[in-house]
């Protein structure tokens, strides 16, 4: 899914705006976590109706400054906390179509924080978790006839 | 578009997952020729990503967002990979509980299919296959040993989970696909014993429709798609030669059907188990990394729910947790100390799958008010035994309850709350019901023998045959029931071969 560049940098924003750079707790470093890819990956795999829902959370999320507060601007012209109040706001509203875009958001952020390495290194999460003894060699190898690659068969 | 011929079979089987494989597994062991088509990739486990973005987009169906439709949508999560949902599950195994059997031999015939004689055997036989054993100790995790707690605090019937994993060494990650190859899912189970036994495997193969000739199922047509766009390719056929077994799950095996043109109730009758999860935040560390992503479960059978333990990714579970900028982070910084426990019910509702847009599927499904008042005595009750097991705080995720729960007393709050659906996260997994079975062929779409009513030759094998839910996880039963149904078909072949010989 290709979004306007209006509409990457609401998106950023808002993803930006769930986990604020150099915050307290598990915040991303300056320039650690790409918002966009993450947020792409994800539409890319989705079906057209989710991908629908995708970008009406920007769109709704953007312009929520406007719509839900009456200021005469978009998400990107406030700071990082007022951004985060908004945001749970939003996340609180009455509306279940506008719960349930905004979480989605904050699954997208979610996914992007913890998806990048070096974040999720630093949350400590994986230190439990027993290395797997196999060695990638010892695994199965499924055989297919074929895959798309191939053309096959009698024409 | 070029068509070509891809393959020729005695017996085509579209579908890897529980039934698709299974049917491969008994066909192909009978001595019969067998192909299977499977619309996702293969999988191997060296190759899979280990980040839940990475699983979902390349595991599931629509990368896990698929939905159906009511006053709010809920997700579907099926897998479309070989080995289908089961390598994306979490192995657990239930054999199908009695009442069901009585239920579905008096109201629907299919005693023949789900006798306990004839079935029990199987089902030893497939938990011998795929090593079932409960869930041991030394890798329940901290999670299910929480829930544990929980549970005997209030004198539930809790209990680790038999799961097809008997080697399991905990490492959390079932939705990506087990690391070691522990989980018996079909991709590293029944798929490599058909092949062994000579069946062939065709993937990134979409079936549209089935082919007909003389009112007799031949073989399927379908698109090929190109691996690393999705996009379809040239069309193809494979032709079978005794029989055509769809077993493409309970949203697209009526696709198929509908396309076809088979008749009877095909798409309605659509049922699930839909489930809602709650977290709770413990002073002591619960480490979800460690453990088996689900290891433990109170079977609630009389109040129409099951609650169980449910280790996620940290994705999903920071995405779980309340709070948006300094007060998440601070939250997500310790996802260590959360457990994370699900209610999942058998709803009585029933839906509908058709043909949407451009053939895409469209699933209507709306719980009925019965249905949310039982998972919410579910809820109520996972949020007691949190409490119970030490939790500081319990995040309910439910609308017009309070985000945060500061003890038992605050669970009153969520009891008295007026919950509809849509305050309720809800999804499923569980699907089952779109091409019932059963006697009377003006209600339901396959005999007991799993061949339609309506077209020789064709026979639907996965839980779309199911003519009710079951109150339970249902990879077994599926296994089972194709299984018996399979046996007797190749019987039958080989009989009818030898005669006409």
């Amino acid at each position: 899914m290709r979004l306007l560049k209006m509409e990457q940098r609401w998106l950023e924003a808002a993803l930006a705006g769930f986990a604020p750079e150099d915050g307290p707790g598990l915040a991303p470093r300056p320039g650690e976590v790409d918002w966009r890819a993450s947020f792409e990956r994800m539409a890319d795999s989705s079906n057209g109706q989710a991908k629908v829902g995708m970008r009406a959370a920007v769109w709704l999320a953007g312009l929520a400054p406007m719509w839900l507060e009456g200021k005469p601007h978009t998400l990107i012209g406030l700071a990082p906390e007022e951004r985060a109040s908004l945001l749970e706001r939003l996340l609180a509203h009455r509306s279940f179509a506008v719960r349930e875009l905004v979480l989605l958001l904050k699954l997208q952020a979610a996914f992007a924080l913890l998806g990048t390495a070096t974040a999720r290194a630093r949350s400590g999460y994986d230190r439990d978790r027993p290395a797997p003894q196999e060695s990638a060699a010892s695994l199965r190898q499924l055989h297919v006839v074929s895959e798309s690659s191939l053309e096959g068969g009698r024409s | 578009m070029k068509r070509a011929t891809l393959d020729e079979a005695d017996f085509v089987i579209v579908g890897t997952g529980a039934g698709g494989a299974t049917a491969a597994r008994v066909l192909a062991a009978a001595g019969h020729s067998v192909v299977m088509l499977e619309e996702g990739a293969r999988l191997n486990t060296s190759e899979r990503p280990r980040d839940a973005g990475g699983a979902l987009a390349q595991a599931m169906r629509d990368g896990g967002s698929q939905v159906a439709f009511g006053s709010a949508p809920m997700p579907l999560l099926q897998g479309r990979c070989v080995g289908g949902s089961t390598a994306i599950n979490s192995g657990i195994i239930w054999r199908m509980p009695d009442d069901v059997v009585e239920d579905w031999t008096s109201r629907f015939g299919l005693g023949h299919l789900v006798d306990p004689a004839v079935t029990d055997p199987i089902y030893d036989r497939i938990e011998e296959e795929l090593e079932v054993t409960p869930t041991g100790d030394e890798v329940l995790g901290g999670n299910a040993k929480a829930m544990a707690r929980g549970a005997e605090a209030l004198g539930l019937p809790g209990a680790p989970m038999r799961r097809n994993a008997g080697r399991c060494r905990g490492s959390g990650e079932c939705l990506q696909g087990c690391p070691g190859e522990r989980r018996q899912s079909m991709d590293v189970s029944y798929i490599p014993r058909a092949l062994a036994d000579g069946a062939r495997l065709h993937t990134h193969a979409r079936v549209e429709r089935v082919l007909v000739e003389r009112g007799r199922a031949v073989g399927v047509r379908g698109r090929r798609l190109d691996a690393s766009t999705g996009r379809s390719r040239a069309t193809f056929e494979v032709r079978a030669r005794r029989g055509v077994v769809l077993a493409a799950g309970v949203v697209h095996t009526p696709l198929i059907l509908l396309r076809s043109h088979v008749a009877g109730p095909v798409g309605l009758h659509f049922q699930c188990h839909p489930g809602a999860a709650m977290l709770g935040r413990f002073d002591t560390p619960i480490r979800m990394s460690f453990g088996a992503t689900q290891g433990y479960e109170v079977p609630m059978r009389e109040r129409g729910y099951k609650l169980e333990s449910l280790s996620l990714p940290p994705e999903m579970l920071a995405a779980r947790i309340p709070g948006t900028g300094a007060e998440w982070q601070e939250r997500i910084a310790a996802l260590d100390h959360y457990a994370q426990w699900a209610a999942q019910s058998r709803f009585e509702a029933q839906g509908r799958v058709r043909l949407g847009f451009g053939g895409t599927p469209w699933v209507n499904y709306e719980p009925t008010e019965h249905d949310i008042a039982k998972l919410k005595e579910g809820l109520v009750l996972l949020a007691r035994m949190m409490f119970e097991a030490g939790a500081r705080e319990v995040y309910p995720g439910i609308g017009h309850v309070p985000e945060v729960l500061h003890g038992p007393d605050d669970v009153r709050l969520l009891e008295a709350a007026a919950t509809t659906r849509p305050d309720l996260h809800l999804m499923a997994s569980h699907l089952f019901g779109t091409a019932r079975a059963g006697v009377d062929a003006s209600d339901s779409v396959v005999g007991p023998n799993l061949e339609a009513h309506g077209m020789r030759g064709l026979f639907v094998m996965d839980a779309s045959i199911f003519p009710t839910n079951l109150g339970v996880n249902p990879q077994h039963s599926i296994m089972a029931v194709v299984w018996r149904a399979a046996t007797e078909l190749a019987a039958e072949d080989a009989g009818r071969v030898a005669r006409a010989g």
